[in-house]
């Protein structure tokens, strides 16, 4: 690579025109290509790092944060939301077993004052019954016994009767009933 | 009394609220995960390239080194008239550099490598060398 | 068979003559000109909406934005995790992002544009790569020396090394620190010069065997799948060595920040 390159510098300092001095030469490597290349690539990439540094890049970069913190503040809301209802969700549902446990209290409440009530009925009830039933066998024990002294008053008459009728003699009931 | 059926209907929307917010809780916990993933794997991006690029980087970093070393040497020489003799010491310095920069640039593949696997070099290693 | 030094050759458009030097309009500043139309015209153009909800040209711009945002951050964003107080630090780095992301995008389309049959590649001129690696290492220098003095030299003092091998160290540490903007200009104009010349040589051969005629044309299909096999491979490298480029900036620019190794 050496040699073509020296015989191409020994060309352009005879003045040979360029496009003549080029044969055989390496275009890469030849420094007569240097100046001009350099400026121009000083003068392109400052003027692209002036507009990629100046407009470009700020614009994408705003662009992305952006999105980034758009996304992240709907993630923190979302996940707030979320929360929240589910806060709201355990509320209702304490407030419903709150409510089932102080029905369930009314419940059996009323249950047992109605139990009650009804038990004071029947006992209520059972001591009439009982009382009337105790008086009716009073009834019944004083029948009996007026009957049976119907039956002994009944009984010396008969004997009396049948005695004066055996012996003509009128025996009174009151001696008849020694007698017997 | 009219309270069962509303009861009932409240239930159901409650159900169904509820598979609601746990669905949105499955989106959310994807939507984490995926961010987070992407936090981690963008190391990654260059992947395919990076033993090729390692392969570039070192073998001109030798060549470079012992170019420049050469190039002092051959200087030094013509200023200080002492013809072959700094062109060979320096010739080896570059020599030396140029396995420093070979050195350096191993240290760093590795160093790459042992974060992409989480330390563990030997396994799971992208295999890169097929060509 | 067409000579594959032609595609090099500089074609001299406006001659101009800025103090004495050689300013002339050729067609590589054609095509660095064209670059810079393109990607401006392209990054501005596309971001017009700068919708929340991006248009494809839009998401391909925020793409470019966030590879080479995220090259910075992994290249230069690894000290900050050390200080504890990050983000004093990824406005300190970030402040180079424009500058990595103007040399990549215009290697990026340089090397692109070249990929087009019968364009110019602008990035197979050492003049050009040179230029760009020279503009790296002087960034670096005068970086490195505002932002740490003469700290700046420890770069080449290694800590722990025996005080009478330190000149040693010290000098080859200088070539290898001289070295980088050699082998980061030679690398990709290497690449480049080697890609295109590789491609036309095939292209020749194609070209020759078709010309040929009869069994001959038909050889000439293993010349074109190569050709088409190393056209792919090219623009790997298209896009690799602006990569390349692009990180190794980064790396300089992370040792100017921070000498200490």
């Amino acid at each position: 690579m050496a040699q073509p390159h020296n015989a191409q510098q020994h060309n352009t300092e005879t003045g040979v025109p360029h496009d003549a001095g080029h044969k055989g030469a390496f275009p890469p490597l030849d420094p007569n290509n240097f100046a001009p290349q350099l400026i121009w690539l000083a003068i392109t990439f400052a003027l692209l790092y002036w507009l990629l540094s100046k407009i470009a890049l700020p614009r994408i970069g705003e662009v992305i944060e952006e999105r980034r913190d758009r996304i992240q503040r709907d993630l923190d809301a979302a996940e707030a939301l979320k929360s929240e209802t589910e806060r709201a969700i355990r509320d209702y549902e304490q407030s419903l077993a709150d409510a089932r446990t102080k029905a369930g209290g009314i419940a059996r409440e009323t249950r047992e004052k109605l139990a009650q009530q009804t038990d004071n009925k029947r006992r209520d009830s059972e001591a009439q019954v009982a009382a009337k039933i105790a008086e009716a066998e009073g009834r019944i024990a004083d029948m009996k016994a007026n009957a049976l002294a119907s039956v002994s008053d009944i009984a010396s008459e008969t004997a009396s009767a049948i005695v004066a009728k055996l012996i003509g003699d009128n025996v009174s009931a009151a001696e008849a009933k020694k007698h017997l | 009394m009219g309270r069962p059926r509303p009861r009932k209907n409240k239930y159901q929307d409650i159900a169904q609220f509820e598979r609601r917010v746990s669905e949105l809780d499955k989106k959310l916990g994807k939507v984490r995960a995926e961010k987070a993933a992407e936090a981690v794997s963008h190391g990654g991006s260059a992947v395919g390239g990076r033993g090729m690029s390692y392969g570039f980087r070192i073998g001109s970093e030798f060549v470079g080194a012992i170019l420049v070393g050469a190039a002092i040497g051959y200087g030094l020489d013509l200023l200080l008239g002492t013809k072959p003799w700094l062109l060979l010491l320096f010739f080896l310095l570059g020599f030396a550099a140029g396995v420093l920069n070979v050195m350096r640039g191993y240290q760093q593949l590795q160093g790459d490598i042992s974060r992409e696997t989480g330390g563990n070099i030997g396994h799971s290693v992208p295999d890169n060398d097929d060509d | 068979m067409p000579d594959p030094i032609h595609q090099f050759e500089i074609k001299r458009i406006v001659p101009l003559d800025l103090f004495g030097l050689d300013a002339t309009f050729t067609n590589s500043a054609l095509f660095m000109l064209l670059a810079v139309v393109l990607i401006a015209g392209f990054l501005i153009f596309s971001m017009q909406g700068r919708s929340l909800v991006p248009t494809r040209l839009q998401s391909l711009a925020e793409m470019l934005y966030e590879f080479v945002a995220n090259m910075v951050r992994d290249t230069m964003g690894g000290h900050s995790h050390d200080d504890g107080h990050g983000h004093s630090h990824e406005h300190g780095y970030m402040k180079f992002f424009p500058l990595v992301f103007t040399i990549f995008i215009f290697i990026l389309t340089l090397n692109m544009l070249g990929m087009i049959p019968g364009f110019f590649t602008s990035t197979s001129h050492l003049a050009v790569t040179a230029g760009l690696a020279l503009l790296v290492f002087v960034t670096v220098l005068i970086v490195g020396f505002a932002k740490n003095g003469l700290g700046f030299l420890n770069l080449f003092v290694p800590s722990g090394v025996p005080i009478y091998v330190l000149p040693l160290v010290v000098a080859i540490e200088i070539i290898s620190f001289l070295s980088r903007p050699i082998s980061h200009s030679v690398r990709l104009f290497a690449n480049m010069l080697a890609g295109h010349i590789t491609l036309k040589v095939f292209a020749g051969f194609i070209i020759m065997l078709l010309g040929a005629g009869g069994a001959y044309g038909v050889l000439s299909i293993l010349p074109l799948s190569m050709a088409t096999a190393l056209t792919a491979l090219e623009f790997l490298v298209a896009f690799l060595q602006a990569y390349v480029f692009a990180m190794l900036t980064c790396m300089y620019l992370n040792d100017a920040l921070h000498p200490g190794h």
